[in-house]
C-alpha cells in the first residue's frame, strides 16, 4: 500500500509541474499588463513598477522565482492591489464559497439520493418516470437560469427571501438552492442507476431468501454498496462548487472566491490569477489523489496493477 | 453501471425481465445493428420527442430572419417594453425586438456547440486511439498530457485563452473544444482498449490487415459510440458553457445576441423588465433539455442495458 | 459468492471508506463555518442605524492605503480621510490650505516656500515637521516603493534622479526649521498647489514606514487625517474610527463602516432594507429601480463629474483626417437620445473636451454639435463618401471604464448605420488588453471610445498628458501648433484667471476643429438616507467624511 502511494504521488508531480508552467506562461502572455489601466503615468513610473514585481526579467527565471515562492507557501502579491496577497485573499473568502458549496452539497445530496433510491425501487413506475424527468431537468438547466428564476419567484414576487448577501440563515436558500439542484439531478441520476445495479448482484437474492425484509436490504446491504460510485461524484462535485459558484456568487452579491477570480483574469493581474489556478489545481489534484488512494486501498487489483 | 455486460448476457436479461419487445429487438439485432439501435432509442418517447423539438430549433435557428419578421439589431422607439402583438416576446433596453434577437441567438449557440465538439472529437478520438492502440510510451506521453489538460480547471482554462486572444463566439468555440478533449479521450482509449481483444481484431491481423487498416476499419468505428454519447452531452455542456462565459461577459460581443449576451443584458433590469430573462432563459433551457434526452437515448439505444 | 468473513469485511469496508470520507468532510467544513461564523457574520448584515456610524456601501476594494502606492478612485477616497497633504481641494475645486496654512511664489514661478501649521500630529501622537514632508516626497519618487503615480512630483528638482534610482533625495526639497518646506521646480508651473493636494504628496510618519514593508494595515496606517483605519475583513469590510486630536474641525461621525459589493443592485436592496446609509455609483439598472419607487427617487442625487467620453478619430490618417468626416460623425449621433438609452438620462451631452467646471471648459457656453442626420449626410457626400459608399472599413474600439455604458456603443454603431450608412464593428475588449492596445502606437486603432476623469481640478493635466503634440496619451495623433502654443502658455503662468482664459482658447480651437466627437459627461450618482447629513459626491470624488454626520 505504501509503495502505491508513493507511485501515485510521483506520478503526480510531473503533472503538477506541466500545470503551472502552462498557466504562467498563459497568464503571462494575457494582451495588456497589470498595469495597463488607462491612467497617465509616466515611463520611469512604469519601468519600477515592473522592476518591482520582477517583470523585467526572463520569462523561465520568473517562473523558477515564482515556484520556489510558491513551495514555501506564498502564493503571490497582487500587481494591482498592492500588499493583497493571493494567501489572504483565498482565506478571506475560500470559508465563504465553502460554506456555499456545502450548503448546495446537502441540498444536492439531501435531495438527489432519495429520490434516487425510491427511484429505483419503483422502476419503470409512474414515479420512477417523474422522478428521472424532473432530476434530468434539473441537471440540464443551466444554474444561473435557477437562480434567476429563484430571484424572480421567492426574491422579487413574494419577497420570501433576500436577494442577496451572506452572513445570515436566510441568505443560504436560495444560492444553494440555485448551485444545489442541478447536481441533486446528477445524483439521483446516478443514485438509482448503482441501485438498479446493486440490486440485481446474487447476494441481494440471499438476502431475501434468508428472510430479509425489503427495508432491511435496501438500506443495509443494497444502498451502502451503491455510495461507491458516489464517493467518486463527490469529488467531481467537490471541484465543480468553484466553477459552479462562479456565476451564483456574481448574482447574489455573496463575497467569495469565484468572483475576485474573474475579476483578476480580466485585470491581468499575474499573480492573484496564477495563485488561484495553482490553488485549484492542486485542490483538484489532492481530491484525485485520494479518491485514487480509496481504491487501492479498496480493490487490491489496482494496487498491484 | 453495469456497461460491463456482455450482449448475450444483455439478450438473457431482456428475456428474463419480461421484456418480449426487447428480446425480440435484440434478436433482430443480428441482422441490422443501425435499424436496432434505432428502435431502442425511439422506444424512448422522451428521446423522440426531443428530437423533434430539436430539430425545429435547428430549423428556427437556420431559418432565423425569416421565421421572426424582424432584425435582431435594428432599434425601435418603444424599449423594455413587455410583449404585445407588435413584439412577441417584447423589446429590450434599446428597443430591439427580443424574438428576433432569441431566434438569431439559436443560431450562435447550436453553432458553438456543434464545431466545439467536432474540435473536441477529432483531437480526443485521435489521441485515445493512439494511447490505446499503440499502448507503451506513447500512451504514457498522451494520457500524461490528457492528465495535464484535465487538472487545469476547465473554467480557468477557456477564461485564460479568451484573455490571451480576444473574446469572440470563434474563440469560445476553440476554448470549449481544447477544453473538451481529454474527456473524450480517454473515454476513446478505454474502448480501444475494450474492444482489442475482440476476435474480429484478431481475425483482421490473420488476414493480413495493417495496424492503420485495422484502427481504421475495425477498431474505431466500434468504439464510437460512447464517444458519441459524449459528444452529445458536450454540445449540450458547450453551450452552457458559452451563456457562462457571455454573463461574464467574454462571450459573444455586442451586438450578436447569443441566449448568454440575452441573459446577461436581461439581468440588469430583472426588477423591471423580467421579460427579457424569462424568454431566453425558456429557449435554453428547453434546447439543453432536448439534447440531454437525446442523449439518454442515444445512449441506452448504443449500449444496450437494463435502465 | 459464498459469504466468507473476509467477503464480508471487505464489503463493510467498501462502504464504510466513503462514509466516514463524507462524515469527516462535512465536519471538516461544519468545524469552520463555525470557525468562520463571527467573521461571516461580520461581512453579512450590519446592524441597524446608529447615531454617529456611518455605513457606505461600493462596488470595489480600495487597493491600497500607503498613499504612494495608492492607484485607483476608490483607494483615494477612502484613504483621504486617513491622510493629508500641504494642500487640499475643496467641494468648489478650489485648491485650499491643509497642512500648509500658506505658500509664497517666488523665483518666476520656480520656487514654493510653504508654512506648516504648528499643531499637526501624526495619529499615533508624534508632531509633523516639514522634513517628514521631505521624507515622504522622495520615498514616493523612489524606485523600491515603485509608485505608479511618482509623476506627480516630477516637476521638482532632482526628482527625476531619484525616480531613476540614480540619487536618494531630490535636491529641489529643502526642510528649512521644522515649520518650512521650500520646494524648487525645474520650471514655472501655476499647477504646482493642485499636485501637492494628491495622494503621492501626502505625509506618513517615516518610523511608521520603517517598520516593515506593507504597513499600511489596519491599525498601522498612520496618518493625520480626521478618521483612523482601524478594521477590515478581508477585502469585503473596512472599518474607521474619529480621530479626535484632529488639527482641523472635529469630526462628527464615531465610526464609518465600508462593505464592498460588486453589485449595486445588491446594495440598493440592502439599503432599502437598512444595512446601509448611502450607496455610491449606481448602475443603470440600479437607477431603473430608483425611478420605479417614490421614496428611492427623493433619497438619489447625482452630479456631473469632471470627466468626459468621446470618440476618438485618428487625426492624421484617412478617413477622419477630413474636417468634414468628422463634422458628420458630430452630427450624426443623438446625444441626448444616447443618454437616456444607455446613462439613464444620468449625463449631459458634451460639447467641449474638457469638462464643466473645470476652469478653461467651454461646456458651459458652447452648445453641442446639433443632432442633424440630413446635415450629417451631406458633410459625408461632401468628403467623399456619399451614403457611406467607399468608407473604409472601420472597428470601434472600447472598453467599459468608468462612466462608460454598454449599450451606447451598440447605439453609436446603429445611428452611424442608419445616418450614414457606415458599418462600424464593435471591439469591445476588457480594460487591460485595451489600455494595452492603445499605448502601441503602431497598432492603435483610429477609431475608439475613451474616457478620462481629471485627478485634480487644473487643465493641465488633460491638455498636457491628452491634448498636445506628441503627448503619451493622444491617441488621436492630433497636431497642432497653435493648440501646443496656447497649452504651453497657460500652463507656464501663475496668473490664474490668464491661464482659464488660455485653456478656453484651445479649447474653442479645437471644438471648431470637430478632433473629436464629445459624447458626453457623466454623472455621479448616490443614495443617501434623510437621516445623514453632510453627504455626498464632488465633481472629483465621494466628499469627506469629516463634515457628515447621523442622526437618529
Amino acid at each position: 500500500m505504501g509503495r502505491y502511494v508513493l507511485r501515485r504521488l510521483v506520478a503526480l508531480i510531473p503533472i503538477w509541474i506541466g500545470v503551472s508552467f502552462i498557466a504562467f506562461v498563459m497568464v503571462h502572455s494575457i494582451p495588456g499588463g497589470p498595469f495597463d489601466t488607462g491612467a497617465i503615468r509616466s515611463q520611469q513610473g512604469t519601468e519600477n513598477l515592473a522592476h518591482f514585481y520582477h517583470l523585467d526579467k526572463p520569462l523561465l527565471e520568473q517562473y523558477v522565482l515564482y515556484i520556489w515562492q510558491v513551495l514555501h507557501g506564498d502564493l503571490g502579491q497582487s500587481m494591482v492591489n498592492r500588499g493583497l496577497t493571493v494567501n489572504a485573499v483565498i482565506s478571506g473568502r475560500l470559508p465563504t464559497s465553502a460554506e456555499l458549496g456545502a450548503a448546495a452539497l446537502v441540498v444536492a445530496l439531501g435531495v438527489g439520493i432519495p429520490a434516487g433510491v425510491v427511484a429505483s425501487a419503483r422502476r419503470n413506475r409512474l414515479l420512477d418516470h417523474a422522478m428521472m424527468l424532473s432530476a434530468t431537468v434539473g441537471y440540464a438547466v443551466p444554474n444561473f437560469v435557477f437562480a434567476l428564476l429563484l430571484i424572480l419567484v421567492f426574491g422579487l414576487s413574494l419577497h420570501w427571501l433576500p436577494l442577496g448577501g451572506w452572513g445570515h440563515l436566510n441568505q443560504v436558500p436560495l444560492p444553494a438552492l440555485a448551485l444545489g439542484l442541478p447536481w441533486a439531478g446528477l445524483v439521483a441520476r446516478m443514485t438509482r442507476a448503482s441501485m438498479l445495479d446493486v440490486v440485481h448482484q446474487d447476494y441481494i437474492r440471499t438476502a431475501y431468501a434468508k428472510g430479509a425484509g425489503p427495508l432491511t436490504v435496501l438500506v443495509r446491504h443494497a444502498f451502502r454498496n451503491a455510495l461507491i460510485p458516489l464517493s467518486t461524484l463527490i469529488a467531481i462535485l467537490a471541484a465543480e462548487v468553484i466553477t459552479g459558484s462562479l456565476i451564483i456568487e456574481n448574482i447574489f452579491g455573496i463575497p467569495g472566491v469565484g468572483h475576485y477570480m474573474v475579476d483578476s483574469i480580466l485585470g491581468s493581474d499575474y499573480s492573484m490569477t496564477l495563485g488561484f489556478i495553482i490553488f485549484y489545481a492542486t485542490l483538484i489534484f489532492v481530491a484525485n489523489f485520494l479518491v485514487d488512494l480509496s481504491y487501492g486501498w479498496i480493490d487490491p487489483r489496482i494496487r498491484h496493477e | 453501471m453495469s456497461s460491463g455486460h456482455t450482449t448475450v448476457e444483455a439478450e438473457a436479461h431482456a428475456v428474463v425481465d419480461d421484456d418480449p419487445e426487447g428480446a425480440a429487438a435484440s434478436l433482430d439485432r443480428r441482422r441490422s445493428p443501425a435499424r436496432a439501435a434505432w428502435r431502442r432509442f425511439a422506444r424512448h418517447r422522451l428521446a423522440l420527442i426531443s428530437l423533434f423539438v430539436f430539430v425545429g430549433i435547428v430549423v428556427i435557428a437556420v431559418f432565423a430572419p425569416l421565421v421572426s419578421g424582424a432584425s435582431p439589431t435594428a432599434m425601435t422607439s418603444s424599449p423594455l417594453a413587455p410583449p404585445s402583438s407588435a413584439h412577441l416576446m417584447g423589446t429590450d433596453s434599446l428597443g430591439r425586438d427580443l424574438w428576433a434577437r432569441v431566434a438569431s441567438g439559436a443560431r450562435i449557440s447550436l453553432e458553438v456547440g456543434f464545431v466545439s465538439q467536432l474540435i473536441a472529437v477529432a483531437i480526443g478520438v485521435t489521441v485515445g486511439a493512439f494511447a490505446g492502440f499503440y499502448r507503451g510510451f506513447v500512451e504514457s506521453i498522451l494520457m500524461r498530457l490528457t492528465d495535464i489538460m484535465l487538472s487545469l480547471p476547465s473554467l480557468l482554462f477557456a477564461l485564460l485563452l479568451l484573455a490571451l486572444l480576444g473574446a469572440s463566439v470563434r474563440v469560445v468555440v476553440l476554448a470549449l473544444g481544447l477544453s473538451m478533449w481529454p474527456v473524450v479521450a480517454r473515454i476513446e482509449r478505454g474502448q480501444i482498449l475494450q474492444v482489442m481483444n475482440k476476435e474480429y481484431v484478431e481475425a483482421a491481423y490473420a488476414s493480413g490487415c495493417s495496424n492503420l487498416r485495422v484502427l481504421r476499419h475495425h477498431l474505431l468505428p466500434n468504439t464510437l459510440g460512447p464517444v458519441a454519447v459524449q459528444a452529445t452531452f458536450g454540445v449540450s455542456q458547450a453551450i452552457f458553457a458559452e451563456a457562462f462565459l457571455a454573463f461574464l461577459g467574454l462571450g459573444a460581443q455586442p451586438p450578436t445576441p447569443s441566449w448568454g449576451r440575452l441573459l446577461t443584458e436581461g439581468y440588469e433590469y430583472i426588477r423591471t423588465s423580467p421579460h427579457l430573462i424569462v424568454f431566453p432563459g425558456i429557449a435554453i433551457s428547453l434546447t439543453l433539455l432536448a439534447i440531454n434526452f437525446i442523449g439518454d437515448g442515444l445512449r441506452d439505444a448504443l449500449d444496450p442495458h437494463q435502465t | 459468492m459464498s459469504f466468507t468473513r473476509s467477503d464480508r469485511f471487505r464489503r463493510f469496508l467498501r462502504s464504510a471508506v466513503p462514509v466516514s470520507a463524507l462524515a469527516l468532510a462535512a465536519a471538516l467544513v461544519a468545524v469552520s463555518s463555525v470557525g468562520n461564523a463571527a467573521t461571516t457574520k461580520a461581512s453579512g448584515t450590519r446592524g441597524a442605524a446608529a447615531a454617529g456610524v456611518l455605513r457606505i456601501a461600493v462596488t470595489q476594494p480600495p487597493n491600497s492605503f500607503d498613499p504612494a502606492v495608492l492607484a485607483d478612485n476608490r483607494s483615494i477616497e477612502l484613504a483621504q480621510n486617513v491622510f493629508d497633504g500641504l494642500t487640499d481641494v475643496n467641494d468648489q475645486m478650489k485648491i485650499v490650505p491643509a497642512i500648509a496654512s500658506s505658500w509664497k511664489v517666488t523665483g518666476g514661478g520656480k520656487v514654493y516656500t510653504f508654512h506648516l501649521r504648528h499643531n499637526v500630529r501624526f495619529q499615533n501622537g508624534s508632531p509633523v515637521t516639514a522634513q517628514d514632508f521631505v521624507y515622504s516626497f522622495n520615498r514616493a519618487l523612489n524606485p523600491k516603493t515603485a509608485s505608479p503615480d511618482s509623476f506627480f512630483l516630477t516637476d521638482i528638482a532632482g526628482a527625476d534622479a531619484v525616480n531613476k534610482g540614480k540619487a536618494k533625495a531630490a535636491s529641489g526639497l529643502k526642510a528649512i526649521g521644522k515649520y518650512t518646506l521650500r520646494v524648487t521646480l525645474t520650471h514655472s508651473a501655476g499647477y504646482f498647489p493642485a499636485l501637492v493636494s494628491r495622494w503621492p504628496a501626502w505625509v506618513v510618519d517615516p518610523s511608521v514606514v520603517a517598520k516593515k514593508a506593507n504597513w499600511a494595515t489596519a491599525g498601522n496606517a498612520i496618518g493625520t487625517g480626521a478618521f483612523r483605519f482601524t478594521g477590515s475583513v478581508g477585502d469585503s469590510q473596512y472599518t474607521f474610527t474619529a480621530n479626535p486630536s484632529y488639527f482641523g474641525k472635529k469630526p462628527k461621525l464615531q465610526k464609518v463602516e465600508v462593505t464592498v459589493l460588486p453589485s449595486t443592485t445588491a446594495a440598493v436592496a440592502r439599503y432599502q432594507s437598512g444595512d446601509f446609509d448611502a450607496v455610491i455609483n449606481l448602475d443603470s439598472p440600479s437607477i431603473q429601480v430608483v425611478n420605479s419607487n417614490s421614496t428611492l427617487k427623493k433619497e438619489f442625487h447625482s452630479r456631473p463629474l469632471l470627466r468626459v467620453v468621446w470618440l476618438g478619430m485618428g487625426y492624421n490618417k484617412p478617413p477622419f483626417n477630413k474636417l468634414n468626416v468628422r463634422l458628420a460623425f458630430n452630427h450624426a449621433i443623438d446625444r441626448a437620445g444616447l443618454i437616456k438609452v444607455s446613462a439613464a438620462g444620468q449625463a449631459t451631452p458634451a460639447s467641449g473636451w474638457l469638462p464643466p467646471g473645470l476652469p478653461g471648459s467651454i461646456a458651459g457656453t458652447q452648445k453641442p454639435y446639433s443632432y442633424d442626420p440630413g446635415l450629417a449626410k451631406r458633410l459625408l457626400a461632401q468628403a467623399g463618401y456619399p451614403d457611406g459608399k467607399g468608407f473604409p472599413a472601420t472597428d470601434l474600439y472600447y472598453t467599459l471604464g468608468t462612466g462608460e455604458y454598454e449599450q451606447a456603443f451598440e447605439f453609436i454603431q446603429n445611428q452611424l448605420q442608419q445616418n450614414l450608412g457606415v458599418h462600424i464593428g464593435l471591439k469591445q475588449m476588457p480594460p487591460n488588453a485595451f489600455n494595452a492596445l492603445m499605448s502601441n502606437a503602431a497598432k492603435r486603432p483610429n477609431f475608439y471610445g475613451y474616457s478620462f476623469g481629471l485627478d485634480y481640478p487644473d487643465a493641465q493635466e488633460q491638455t498636457t498628458y491628452l491634448g498636445i503634440t506628441g503627448a503619451g496619451y493622444n491617441f488621436e495623433n492630433y497636431s497642432d501648433k497653435q493648440y501646443d502654443s496656447l497649452v504651453n502658455r497657460a500652463n507656464a503662468s501663475s496668473n490664474q484667471a490668464k491661464r482659464a482664459a488660455l485653456y478656453a482658447a484651445s479649447e474653442r480651437l479645437r471644438f471648431k476643429q470637430a478632433v473629436d466627437v464629445n459624447l458626453y459627461y457623466p454623472n455621479t450618482t448616490w443614495l443617501v438616507k434623510p437621516y445623514v447629513h453632510g453627504f455626498g459626491e464632488s465633481p472629483l470624488y465621494t466628499k469627506k467624511w469629516l463634515n457628515v454626520s447621523v442622526s437618529k
